[in-house]
C-alpha cells in the first residue's frame, strides 16, 4: 500500500515531464521552420519610439532583421536559421522598449509587404 | 522741433519697439531619400541627422546637398560646439555620442552609460545628453558627471527625454512623453517646468535662443515659443508635419524646424 502511493504520484510526473518535454520539443521544431515573426505593438508612433524598438529586440541573440511598420505598429523580425528565440524573450524585449507586445506570430516566410520604410 | 514733434516721435519709438514679434512661414526646403530627426544651422550651412540612412547630411542653406557623412549609427538630435566648431552626435544604437570635427569623428568618453542617447547640447565646459531609456540627463563637466532627474511624471521627474538646450547657466529638456520642457540648473535642481498645460503631445525637440524657448509638438504637428519665465508667445503650425527637433540662427533670424513627417526642413522668420 505504502508502495503504491509513492510510486503513483512519481509515475505521475514522469509522464507531465515527459509530455511537456515533448510539447517543447514540437515547439522548437515547429519554430525551426519559422524563420520569421510579426510582433505587433501598441502605442508606437514617434521615431524615437520605433528606433527604441528596433534596437531593444535587435539586441535579441539570432535575431539577424528588423523592420518597423510606424503606422501599422508592426515589427518584422527574421532569425537566425539554428538559433531558437522564443516568445517570452521577445515579449521581455517589447516591454523593455517601453510597449506592450499586443500579438507575436511565427512565420514561415513574411506576408507580401507595400511599400514600408526600411530600419 | 516742436514739443509736438517730439512726442510724436517719441510715441512712435515706444510703439516700434512695443511691437509684438510675430513668427512666420518663409519656405519650404524638400528633402529626397532623407529622414530628418535633428538639424542645427552653422554659420553658412545647415546639418541634419538622417536617422534611416544611418549619416548626416550637409546641406547649403538653398536646400543643396554639400556633403554625406556615413557611419553614424542612428543619429538623433545633433548639437554643435560653437567654440570649435564640432558637431556631437548622439548614436541611439551605439549608446554613444560622436564628435565630427575636421571629417574626423571621435567618441565622447562617459562614466555613465546612456541608454539610446537621444540629443546632446554643448555649453562652456558642460556637455548634456538626454538619456532616453535611462529617464535622465547625464551632465558632463570636464571629467566630471551628474544626473538629472529619474523616471516619473512628478516635477522634476522625466520620461523619456529626448532633446537638451542651455541658455544663460539654465538646462531645458525636452521631457518628451510627460509632454512638457523641465528646467534645471547646472547643478541639477529643478527650476520650472514649461508648456504641460498647453496641450503638448510628445515634446520631441527644444532650442532656447533670443531669450525665447521653442519646442516640437511631435503629434499636434506644431511648434510652441515661449518666454523664459514659460509664458506662451505664439504657436506655429503652417506646414508642420511630425516635427523632431529646430535650430534658431539670430544672424538672420530664421527658425529652421525638421519635419520628419514630410521629410522636409521648414524655415520660418521673424518678422
Amino acid at each position: 500500500m505504502k508502495k503504491k502511493s509513492i510510486l503513483l504520484p512519481g509515475l505521475m510526473i514522469l509522464i507531465i515531464s515527459l509530455v511537456s518535454h515533448t510539447a517543447v520539443a514540437q515547439e522548437h521544431a515547429k519554430q525551426e521552420k519559422l524563420k520569421y515573426a510579426q510582433v505587433k505593438v501598441n502605442g508606437m508612433a514617434c521615431p524615437f519610439c520605433a528606433y527604441g524598438l528596433e534596437k531593444k529586440l535587435k539586441a535579441i541573440d539570432g535575431v539577424i532583421k528588423i523592420e518597423i511598420d510606424v503606422e501599422n505598429g508592426v515589427a518584422s523580425l527574421e532569425f537566425e536559421a539554428d538559433k531558437m528565440v522564443d516568445k517570452k524573450t521577445i515579449a521581455d524585449a517589447v516591454k523593455k522598449a517601453g510597449f506592450t507586445p499586443d500579438s507575436i506570430i511565427f512565420l514561415a516566410k513574411l506576408p507580401e509587404k507595400e511599400t514600408k520604410p526600411e530600419f | 522741433m516742436n514739443k509736438i514733434q517730439i512726442l510724436f516721435f517719441t510715441i512712435l519709438t515706444i510703439c516700434t519697439g512695443c511691437k509684438p514679434e510675430s513668427w512666420q512661414y518663409s519656405r519650404v526646403i524638400p528633402l529626397e531619400n532623407i529622414t530628418p530627426i535633428g538639424i542645427i544651422r552653422d554659420t553658412d550651412n545647415l546639418w541634419v541627422s538622417d536617422v534611416s540612412n544611418n549619416r548626416l547630411v550637409e546641406l547649403s542653406l538653398t536646400g543643396e546637398i554639400i556633403g554625406l557623412y556615413d557611419g553614424f549609427r542612428r543619429p538623433m538630435n545633433i548639437a554643435l560646439s560653437r567654440s570649435d566648431n564640432a558637431l556631437y552626435v548622439p548614436e541611439y544604437f551605439a549608446d554613444t555620442v560622436r564628435i565630427f570635427k575636421n571629417g574626423k569623428i571621435s567618441t565622447l568618453q562617459l562614466v555613465n552609460l546612456p541608454d539610446s542617447p537621444a540629443g546632446v547640447a554643448v555649453y562652456k565646459d558642460y556637455i548634456a545628453i538626454a538619456d532616453f531609456f535611462g529617464h535622465r540627463i547625464i551632465l558632463k563637466n570636464n571629467k566630471d558627471e551628474i544626473i538629472i532627474g529619474q523616471e516619473g511624471h512628478e516635477f522634476g521627474d522625466l520620461y523619456y527625454p529626448t532633446d537638451v538646450a542651455f541658455y544663460n547657466d539654465e538646462l531645458f529638456v525636452a521631457d518628451a512623453y510627460n509632454n512638457r520642457v523641465m528646467v534645471y540648473d547646472l547643478k541639477g535642481n529643478k527650476l520650472k517646468a514649461i508648456g504641460y498645460e498647453d496641450g503638448i503631445n510628445v515634446a520631441t525637440g527644444i532650442e532656447v535662443a533670443d531669450d525665447r524657448v521653442f519646442v516640437t509638438d511631435f503629434h499636434g504637428n506644431r511648434v510652441l515659443i515661449y518666454d523664459l519665465l514659460g509664458n506662451l508667445q505664439q504657436i506655429l503650425t503652417e506646414s508642420i508635419n511630425e516635427p523632431t527637433d529646430l535650430s534658431y540662427s539670430k544672424k538672420d533670424n530664421l527658425l529652421y524646424i525638421a519635419n520628419y513627417g514630410d521629410s522636409s526642413i521648414l524655415v520660418y522668420e521673424k518678422k
